[in-house]
Order: structure tokens, then C-alpha cells, then sequence
């Protein structure tokens, strides 16, 4: 049971992490879209050459 | 190397300075970091009251500033200023090994990019609104002697607002050159205003997390490039978290001590932008509504909000005797021409919805979702504002005190934020302090979020965001070159500033410039183009009429008025004002058949430089076959 407990705070806190980790990736693909998008257009300039 | 020098010999001036005035007023001094903030802005806001009372009486030269220091400091550094300089230094040192390593990464960051930012500005002042107003307004003062000039006040209508920043700048000008100037409002009251996010910070978490939230406020976007400029934003910034340290005192600990201390920063905040006398209404508003819960009697409460008020208004108040001496208008300009402040079309946001997108707009610089927009201003950025919804989470789960400091922050930011949101100009950088308040509540979030998912992920993931938001939108590529080989000497200043601003289409060429340095010296240009008249030898100003006026006879009635004997424009940026301005309707002294009115002086590339030809009072009729 013990084992139990520890593994399911393990996984929360790994959800944590990862839930975590995503919002602060939303939030900066709202922010520098813009540069993003740039690169990905240079990107695809210098494969299109 | 002189305006380094000088700036350090500022800041140890400021420190000893406002640690004597604090000591001589009952300050029990706290923390390191509080002590050290306290001290310089006070000192800062004591040297902009000195300054005031040059200008006020005419002494507005080098001699008075010169002596200011020689005498000040030699003195403040034999009545204990060694001993007090020594304990600074070793305590500095001392608190590095109070760093944990896993911030070393994020402190690395913030160092890097804060010797950056005083690299920049160790170079002349680009800034557009800076060479406008906050040194050209200096200047003027300095050729004056007097800041009492009639001319200045009705040239600048901005030259009566709030003087306590433009007084630094002259501090800067008359000590050395417009760099110091730079030096002081942007990067010293930045890094103060940054030391004031961290000292409030720590009324909620450990000194570590208190750092990160101190750097993701020094290094949003907003900041970055009011620390390379000479604006006034940094310094009313820095003055009002003053005011918020000794605040947040006074409510967790109720020293009356503190709250009076609190309002002598406020002044300075007041003397500095009219924004600060939203902060002292809210302030009075939280001490009644604080006190009367501490069940203190109500005459008591309002003797009490009577005396802050007091102590407030008379340090802001040398600036409102200006305004009131100058304009007859204490408060200028809306007691007596309130219709004048019109903006410049920005002001977009009306009914209540419009605040959330305002809000949305600040922090991301975009409107929902990804939409690019244009303010004259950069983004917040998502730092400040990233652990506020954790904040929310743990909101029940902390003291009582801190949940009181919270609620007072989130008021504080909504009001403010409101204000500037349905004002002309609704940028982030009117409602610093406010976002520097929630910057620092943040701290909370973090800390919750350290415990839960551990550091070992937080910091890596706030280090990449503070080391992206710094190398894409803070950091400007173009002119690192040129800086260093101007700071190295391989160029001269006015070769850097012919590279960097004079030949880059919004300023006067090189051509331009050579010609009107060696105009009549009573020659006054009105601009259709840009305003930046700092490095323009003659009176440089910008004239709202001129876009907006269509009958010739009473512009040029107008321009004689003000005594304007020339007009200069520029093909490129004419348009773009008219357009702005004038819904893109010909500026009617640019009309063909009013050329013989203003026959063209000189011409450098795509400028101008028109002549007013006041005799020639008869408009040609255009011709009829």
C-alpha cells in the first residue's frame, strides 16, 4: 500500500512537472509567435534553395 | 570612463546622503538590501530637491552641482561614511555564499545582461522620447540658468509637468554630458526599482526566490528599453516601490514611524509623475480602512491620513509650485486646458471588456490569440504575471498578513492598471509599480511551485524564458558593433552618432545639422517631422497645429505668434505625421500654391529646410489655364 502511495505521488508530481513544462511552452509560443514564425519561414527559404 | 566615475561617485553620494537622512528621521535600518535601497533613492530624491531649488532661484550651473559633491561627500565619508562603505561592501560579498548554486545559472543571466544594458548606455542617448523632452527640456533649463522660463514652458508644454526627473537629468547634464544623465534615469533607477521588486519580494519568500522574481521584473521587455534612455518612467518607478517597502511596513507591523517615512518617498514619487497622486489616494484609503479595523478611534485615522498626506504633498510639491508660478496651474494641464492632453490615437480601449484584451495586449504584445498589434511601448511579457495563477492555487494556505498584502497588490494593479487603460496612453510603463507589486507576489507561486515540482524544474524552465525574452526581444543586434568601437575610441561620438541616429531617416542628416549650427542664433525651426531635438544646435519643436490648421493665414498668423522663423520636414516621415495626425490630409504649408510663402532654404537629401516668409501675406492663385 505504502509502495502504492509513494508511486502515485511520484506520478503526480511527474504530471505536475509536465503540465508545468507545457504551460510555460504555451505561454512563450503566445509571445514570441512572431519570431517563431520567422525562423520558420527562413527555414523553409533556405530548404526551398 | 568620466560618466562611470561619475556615476559611481553618484551613487556613493546618494547612499551616504539618504542613510544620514533616514537616520536623522528615525529609520531603524533593515535588511542589507532594504538599507542600501532606501538610502540611494532617498538620496536621489534629496539631490532632485536641491537641483529644484537651483532651478527655482537661478543657479541652474556647473558650479553649484560641482560643489554639491565636493562638499557633500568628502564630508558624509568623514562623519562615518568609510566605516558605513567598508560594511556595504563586505556585506555584499558576504552574500554570495548565501546563494544556492542552482540560481547561480539564473543570476548569471541577469548579470551578463545588466552589464549589457550599462555598456549601452555608456553610449549617447538614442532614444526618441529622451531627446525630445527629457534631456531637450534640460537643456533649455541649463541655457536659462533658471527652470522659471516663459519660453521653455510655453515651447514644452511637458516642461510643467512633474519636475523631479528632469531635475536628475540635469544633474547629469550639468555634472558631465547626457550620457550621465542616461546613466542615472535608466540604468541606476532600474537597477533600484529591480532591488525594490526583490526587497518586497521578500515579505513572501526566501532571498533565492526573491531574485528570480527581481530578475524577471528587471528583464521584461518594458524595462529593457526604458534602462537605455533617459525617460522618467525608472526613476517614479523606483521612488514609488520606495514608498511600497516602508508601506507594506506599516501595515504588517502598524509603526506610524514607517507610514510617515513611507510618504516622504511618496513625495518624491509625486514630484516626479502625477501617477503617484493615485497612489497617495489609495494609500490613504488602505490606512483608513486598516486602521479602523485595528480599531483605532476615527479622529485618530484621520489625523493620521492627514499628516501622511501632508508630509506627501510638500516633498512632491516644488515641481506644483513651478506649474503654479509658470501656467497659473498647479496641476497642469487639467485645471486649467484639460482638452489638451489628446494622445496620439492610441487610446483604443473603452468599455469594460476592453480590459481584459488591454491586459492581454500588455503582457503578450499581441491580440488574442497570436494577432500582432502596435503600442509605443514592449510587452510586460508572461514572466511577471506566469505564477500568479499558482499564487491563486495556495492562496488559503498562507498567513493571514501576506493574503492582506495581496488583496491590497491585486486592488492597487486593477485600479492603476484601469486608469491607464482608458487614459490616452495606455502602455505598461505608466503602471510600473503596480506590476512590480504583482512581479513580487509572484514569489509566493513560485515558492509553491518549487515545493511541489521541485526546483530542478523551475529553474531551468524561468532561466530559459528570462534568456529568451532577453536575446529575442530585449537585446538590439545592429548597434553592438558600433558600441563597442565607440567605447573602445575608434570612433569619435559624433562619427557614432552620424552611424547609428543622424543618417537613420529620423533625425537631421549630418547636412542638415552643419547648416542650421550655423543659422542666426535667434532662428526658432518648427518640425513636421520628428521632435527629437537634443543634438538640433537651434530651438527644435514640434507644433500639433501645423497638421491640423488648413487656412494658411491662420497658421502663419500661429507660427509668427510663436516666433517660429523656419520649418523643416523630411519627404519620408511628413507623411506618416499627416497621416497620423491629419488623417492623411496635406500639411497646408506644404501646399504648391503656398510655396512662395516658404522659399527652401536648404535641402540635405530627402530634408528640409523651408524659410517663412512672413511679408508674402497674399496667397498665389493657382494657375487658370
Amino acid at each position: 500500500m505504502r509502495m502504492l502511495v509513494k508511486k502515485a505521488s511520484r506520478l503526480t508530481t511527474l504530471i505536475y512537472r509536465v503540465l508545468f513544462v507545457a504551460y510555460a511552452f504555451v505561454l512563450g509560443m503566445i509571445m514570441f509567435s512572431d519570431k517563431i514564425t520567422s525562423y520558420v519561414q527562413s527555414l523553409m527559404r533556405l530548404a526551398g534553395s | 570612463m568620466h560618466n562611470l566615475i561619475y556615476l559611481l561617485l553618484i551613487s556613493i553620494l546618494c547612499y551616504l546622503l539618504g542613510r544620514r537622512m533616514l537616520s536623522a528621521l528615525g529609520y531603524v535600518h533593515g535588511s542589507m538590501a532594504e538599507s542600501v535601497l532606501l538610502s540611494v533613492t532617498g538620496g536621489l530624491g534629496i539631490t532632485a530637491l536641491y537641483m529644484l531649488l537651483l532651478g527655482l532661484t537661478g543657479m541652474l550651473y556647473r558650479l553649484p552641482v560641482i560643489l554639491y559633491i565636493s562638499v557633500i561627500l568628502p564630508l558624509s565619508l568623514y562623519f562615518g561614511g568609510w566605516r558605513q562603505l567598508r560594511a556595504l561592501l563586505s556585506g555584499v560579498w558576504g552574500a554570495r555564499k548565501r546563494i544556492l548554486p542552482a540560481y547561480w545559472a539564473v543570476l548569471a543571466v541577469f548579470i551578463l545582461y545588466a552589464l549589457f544594458r550599462l555598456m549601452n548606455c555608456l553610449t549617447p542617448v538614442l532614444d526618441g522620447d529622451s531627446t525630445s523632452w527629457y534631456l531637450g527640456i534640460p537643456k533649455l533649463y541649463i541655457e536659462n540658468g533658471s527652470i522659471l522660463n516663459r519660453q521653455v514652458s510655453v515651447d514644452y508644454l511637458s516642461s510643467n509637468l512633474p519636475q523631479n526627473m528632469y531635475m536628475l537629468s540635469v544633474f547629469g547634464l550639468l555634472l558631465e554630458s547626457e550620457i550621465l544623465s542616461q546613466l542615472i534615469l535608466g540604468w541606476l533607477c532600474g537597477m533600484l526599482s529591480m532591488l525594490a521588486v526583490y526587497v518586497i519580494s521578500r515579505n513572501f519568500a526566501s532571498r533565492q526566490v526573491s531574485l528570480v522574481m527581481a530578475i524577471i521584473f528587471y528583464t521584461m521587455p518594458t524595462l529593457s528599453w526604458l534602462i537605455y534612455s533617459a525617460k522618467l518612467d525608472l526613476g517614479f518607478t523606483m521612488f514609488e516601490l520606495s514608498f511600497w517597502v516602508l508601506f507594506i511596513k506599516y501595515i504588517r507591523g502598524a509603526v506610524r514611524k514607517d507610514l510617515y517615512l513611507s510618504a516622504v518617498f511618496l513625495g518624491f514619487a509625486v514630484g516626479s509623475k502625477y501617477h503617484g497622486l493615485i497612489a497617495l489616494t489609495f494609500a490613504a484609503v488602505v490606512i483608513f480602512i486598516i486602521d479602523l479595523v485595528r480599531k483605532r478611534k476615527f479622529w485618530k485615522v484621520i489625523g493620521t491620513i492627514f499628516v501622511f498626506s501632508v508630509i506627501t504633498l510638500a516633498v512632491g510639491s516644488p515641481s506644483y509650485i513651478k506649474s503654479l508660478l509658470m501656467v497659473r496651474d498647479p496641476f497642469f494641464p487639467f485645471l486649467s486646458n484639460p482638452g489638451i492632453v489628446e494622445g496620439e490615437g492610441f487610446n483604443i480601449y473603452k468599455t469594460g471588456w476592453d480590459y481584459f484584451r488591454f491586459i492581454y495586449n500588455m503582457v503578450f504584445y499581441r491580440d488574442f490569440l497570436i494577432r500582432p498589434i502596435s503600442y509605443a511601448d514592449r510587452a510586460i511579457g508572461f514572466l511577471p504575471v506566469m505564477f500568479l495563477p499558482f499564487l491563486l492555487y495556495c492562496f488559503r494556505r498562507i498567513s493571514q498578513l501576506k493574503r492582506q498584502l495581496i488583496v491590497v497588490f491585486v486592488v492597487y494593479f486593477v485600479l492603476l492598471s484601469m486608469a491607464i487603460c482608458w487614459s490616452v496612453w495606455p502602455f505598461p510603463r505608466h503602471f510600473l509599480p503596480a506590476i512590480g507589486l504583482m512581479t513580487a507576489a509572484g514569489a509566493i507561486g513560485l515558492a509553491h511551485m518549487n515545493r511541489i515540482i521541485g526546483r530542478r524544474i523551475t529553474l531551468p524552465v524561468v532561466t530559459a524564458c528570462i534568456l529568451a525574452m532577453v536575446l529575442t526581444m530585449n537585446v538590439s543586434y545592429s548597434k553592438i558593433d558600433r558600441q563597442i568601437k565607440y567605447l573602445s575610441g575608434s570612433i569619435s561620438k559624433q562619427q557614432y552618432l552620424e552611424q547609428v541616429l543622424f543618417n537613420n531617416g529620423t533625425h537631421m542628416n549630418p547636412g542638415m545639422l552643419a547648416h542650421v549650427s550655423d543659422m542666426d542664433p535667434a532662428a526658432r525651426i518648427v518640425t513636421l517631422d520628428y521632435g527629437n531635438g537634443f543634438y538640433v544646435p537651434r530651438p527644435f519643436l514640434k507644433k500639433k497645429y501645423v497638421y491640423l490648421i488648413s487656412d494658411v493665414e491662420e497658421l502663419m498668423a500661429s507660427l509668427k505668434a510663436d516666433g517660429f522663423s523656419h520649418v523643416y520636414y523630411s519627404g519620408t516621415n511628413t507623411a506618416m505625421f499627416a497621416e497620423k495626425f491629419n488623417s492623411g490630409r496635406q500639411v497646408a504649408l506644404l501646399e504648391p500654391q503656398n510655396s512662395h510663402r516658404l522659399p527652401v532654404q536648404y535641402q540635405s537629401g530627402d530634408q528640409y529646410l523651408l524659410r517663412i516668409d512672413y511679408d508674402q501675406n497674399k496667397t498665389e492663385l493657382p494657375n487658370q489655364d
